[in-house]
């Protein structure tokens, strides 16, 4: 009995212990990784607004809700008069062929998609992170070369992805309209061999698409509130 | 002086925990599919290997034999959490992605328990700092190494710079079924060359007594 009471003991100290570290810690470092957060869907939103961007907040009260339970966040950009530049939406898709892919689709006011960006997949690597991936594909011997590296760097905008630059420049489209992926019009032709991970950026986008929709008034002909 | 040199050597070559002891296999072929990776996983294991070692060691009068296990695991677990905490507040959020699932998966990683059982309840806190941070790197070390070699021949790159232009690529070498050969590959010339270095020596090569299991101790409950 007497032993139960003191392993018992023992152990409550050492869980208590690590409770109050893990207190301690969570409440020191819980407002820099909110922000750390935060940052990082600016950083973003960024590529993905018009340059004079100046401030991104979300539209009204979100996320949306949709009719099969997922959630779409809309944020709008406005530059430093307070103009309307363009939206940027957040979507989720849980079939990906690792489970969930989130979708961040930048929209101007006149529905036409901007570009589009995989925030979060766990695609198989080299499979069906090839419709995910926006990087940078640069050479070992470019570091001996710093003219090419800074030049580089200079070019601005995100790299480019074969399968996701195929929603740019396109507009959202109709009211009830599904897009798929799969080739023929008005659809976008899939990654031969990540039909899968396509199928789940399709879906993401549609949702956006569905939200656009469903909260049309949100996103009524651009009023400027200073005009 | 030289008690505490050797201490640190020991997990680096003598008993790497990946080549000698073989511990930590999970995380050593799940996380070693890039260079940068293994790089990423190997500095975070040796932050909670440091930090439990050190805790462990102190509170080492403090934990009965009995449930010397749940209280290790909850030391590792913490300085798990600590370090998630921290890198996701502080680190470049680009490191802390592309470590997402591994890093929780630290808290089961077998080095961490085994050197805590192993050496950190046996030896004051310096020595098992000095433990700790050896046999981190000699983890670090190896799993870049693995690594660089899987991510060079499955993509022609080396921590994402592309060093052969218009590699064809071997995928195979990405998932866990590539990890297995090249770690096998790895293993065979380790033997190859202590076999040629006892032979040289006029000998025959064999295994060290501490790391045959019917004279290990690790495991051994004190009655």
């Amino acid at each position: 009995m007497k032993e139960i009471l003191k392993l018992a003991l023992s152990l409550t100290f050492i869980c208590a212990l690590a409770g109050a570290a893990l207190a301690f810690v969570n409440a020191k470092t819980e407002a820099p990784r909110q922000a750390a957060k935060e940052r990082q869907r600016n950083e973003k939103m960024a590529l993905l607004l018009p340059r004079e961007t100046v401030r991104t907040e979300t539209c009204g009260e979100m996320p949306l809700r949709l009719e099969d339970g997922s959630e779409v966040t809309f944020f709008q950009a406005t530059d430093a008069a307070g103009h309307l530049l363009a939206y940027c939406a957040e979507a989720a898709d849980p079939s990906g062929f690792g489970g969930e892919l989130k979708v961040l689709v930048g929209i101007d006011p006149d529905g036409t998609v901007r570009g589009v960006l995989v925030t979060e997949n766990a695609e198989t690597p080299g499979i069906g992170s090839r419709v995910c991936d926006r990087t940078v594909s640069r050479s070992f011997w470019d570091l001996f070369r710093p003219a090419a590296a800074s030049q580089e760097a200079s070019g601005g905008a995100y790299p480019p992805n074969k399968y996701l630059d195929r929603y740019a420049g396109q507009s959202l489209p109709q009211e009830g309209f599904v897009l798929k992926a799969e080739k023929g019009p008005g659809m976008v032709k899939p990654v031969s061999g990540a039909t899968i991970s396509s199928r789940a950026v399709v879906n993401a986008v549609n949702r956006v698409c569905q939200a656009w929709h469903q909260r049309k008034a949100l996103f009524a002909p651009t009023n400027d509130p200073q005009e | 002086m030289l008690n505490a040199l050797k201490t640190l050597l020991n997990g680096i070559w003598k008993e790497n925990p990946v080549l000698v002891l073989l511990l930590g296999m999970c995380p050593t072929l799940a996380t070693s599919s890039s260079a940068k990776n293994a790089i990423y996983m190997g500095l975070a294991t040796t932050c909670v290997l440091v930090g439990s070692n050190l805790v462990i060691s102190l509170l080492k009068s403090l934990i009965p034999d009995k449930v010397r296990i749940p209280c290790f695991i909850v030391v590792i677990a913490t300085f798990v959490t600590i370090v998630q905490f921290l890198m996701e507040a502080y680190a470049p959020p680009a490191l802390v992605k592309s470590l997402g699932i591994y890093l929780p998966l630290i808290t089961v990683n077998c080095i961490v328990l085994g050197r805590a059982e192993a050496f950190a309840s046996k030896h004051g806190p310096g020595l098992a700092l000095l433990d700790g941070i050896g046999m981190g790197l000699g983890f670090t070390l190896v799993l870049t190494l693995l690594g660089a070699v899987r991510e060079f021949i499955a993509a022609g790159t080396l921590f994402e710079l592309s060093v052969v232009p218009r590699w064809q690529g071997f995928s195979l070498l990405k998932f866990a079924p590539g990890a297995f050969m090249v770690l096998g590959v790895f293993l065979a010339l380790l033997n190859a060359a202590k076999i040629r270095a006892a032979r040289k020596a006029g000998g025959r090569y064999e295994p060290p007594a501490e790391l045959n299991c019917a004279t290990c101790h690790i495991c051994h409950i004190k009655k």
